[in-house]
């Protein structure tokens, strides 16, 4: 018998689907945590600490509002940064992609969701970090724990839906990046307090990645709903920094860097 | 600083227009804002220098919105690392700015305008309460260096 060749070049490339974590089925889930407890071991570019440290502390790359508000690099480089602790993910556990925070879901759901808190008995890599030793020196030096930790308010003062709604209609880019930035994603850090009310720290946090998901989701949701890609064509060629290796333009969209949203999904494989 | 309210004898003009409001939004611009030190919401009021971390979200207590500031926490580094530089050193230096270069924040206050004027008032004051999220009000963690209210029509 002949075994037929199949390059990868005809296989219809699939995007994956990044869901929400309350959604996730036991099998995603665990491709999750597997995916998180597996770089956290390494020290290399596919590390976690790799990535965390890009953010804050000690490489302070991050893009947060500029005194201007004009070429707000906010969600293009926040996109970049998911994409590229995603793949050092998948690098490990194939099946696994990042979920998104449904915070106003979670108004009524007892707040920081439930698969990025501590598990009896078991090792939950979603419900904390240590610190690498550098930073645990100085967290250690300012009184503060050696490793990530929480401390959220009343789940009720998480953004509501109808919040989240008006924001998405927005109809400016800039207006609406902006807006997303200070009114909800700041304000959910400060609602989790701890090391996610840091910049600095915040991004050795596991949560840190799904609230930045729902971010980031709510850009590709605006994508739709506007039928714009966002941000001005004159910065599309901009660099993302902190060796993100990608453009603005790069980043505009979601499918080409191999991902979608979804509630949840359902597929059947054809046979023809 | 630990709040903020606009002088008494410098006011905000509202902006009106043969006495109607000749906007469709009304936007509170913070410009300059610090954000070294921990996160916190600025609870901003029209008119209510006494408002506390406990007065009513409410416009008739003269609430008009927040701002949020994700802070950077304590300095991660070492001596002068968190210090902001005024600007390049030398022409040559291409580096991006400094993680603790100020920030802008924008809140939209349109009802808290129109509450304004149908009131009958031609200039309100301004007060910022910065708050955490256990509704206690932080100190010395306010920063910015100027307040502008603009208007769209």
């Amino acid at each position: 018998m002949v075994t037929p060749l199949r390059s990868p070049i005809l296989t219809t490339p699939r995007v994956r689907h990044r869901k929400s974590i309350e959604k996730l089925r036991p099998d995603q889930l665990k491709a999750l945590r597997d995916g998180f407890g597996a770089i956290k071991t390494l020290r290399d570019t596919n590390g976690f600490w790799f990535w965390a440290e890009l953010h804050g502390a000690p490489k302070n790359k991050c893009e947060h509002s500029p005194e201007n508000g004009y070429d707000n690099l906010f969600l293009p480089w926040h996109r970049a940064y998911l994409y590229r602790l995603e793949l050092a993910l998948q690098t490990k556990v194939s099946a696994a992609t990042l979920p998104w925070w449904d915070w106003p879901a979670s108004r009524d759901s007892g707040g920081v969701p439930a698969a990025y808190e501590d598990i009896a008995g078991e090792v939950n890599p979603l419900a904390s970090a240590d610190f690498p030793p550098l930073i645990a020196e100085l967290t250690a030096k300012e009184g503060m724990p050696t490793s990530t930790w929480r401390e959220p308010g009343d789940a009720r003062r998480l953004p509501t839906k109808a919040e989240v709604d008006a924001i998405l209609e927005l109809k400016d880019f800039d207006d609406f990046s902006r807006t997303l930035e200070v009114q909800l994603h700041n304000r959910v850090h400060g609602w989790v307090r701890g090391s996610m009310g840091i910049v600095a720290i915040a991004a050795y946090d596991p949560l840190f990645w799904a609230h930045h998901t729902m971010v980031d989701r709510l850009w590709a949701l605006w994508q739709v709903l506007h039928s714009s890609r966002g941000p001005r064509p004159g910065i599309w060629k901009r660099i993302l920094r902190g060796g993100l290796d990608l453009t603005v333009g790069d980043v505009l969209d979601t499918h080409a860097l191999g991902y979608d949203y979804a509630a949840s999904t359902a597929h059947r494989e054809v046979d023809s | 600083m630990e709040r903020y309210s606009t002088p008494a004898d410098r006011p905000l003009a509202v902006p009106v227009w043969e006495g109607q409001a000749a906007f469709y939004r009304a936007d509170l611009e913070f410009h300059g804002v610090g954000h070294r030190g921990d996160s916190y919401e600025g609870r901003v009021f029209f008119d209510a220098p006494d408002a506390t971390p406990t007065t009513p979200r409410e416009l008739d207590a003269g609430y008009a919105g927040s701002f949020y500031v994700f802070g950077h926490g304590p300095c991660f580094g070492d001596e002068g690392h968190c210090e902001v530089p005024p600007g390049p050193i030398h022409p040559f230096d291409y580096r991006t700015v400094h993680h603790l270069a100020p920030q802008s924040m924008v809140v939209t206050v349109t009802d808290a305008v129109r509450r304004t004027i149908a009131d009958g008032k031609s200039e309100f004051g301004v007060t910022v309460v910065p708050t955490n999220v256990l509704d206690a009000e932080v100190g010395d963690i306010l920063h910015f260096e100027r307040l502008s209210l603009v208007t769209y029509d």
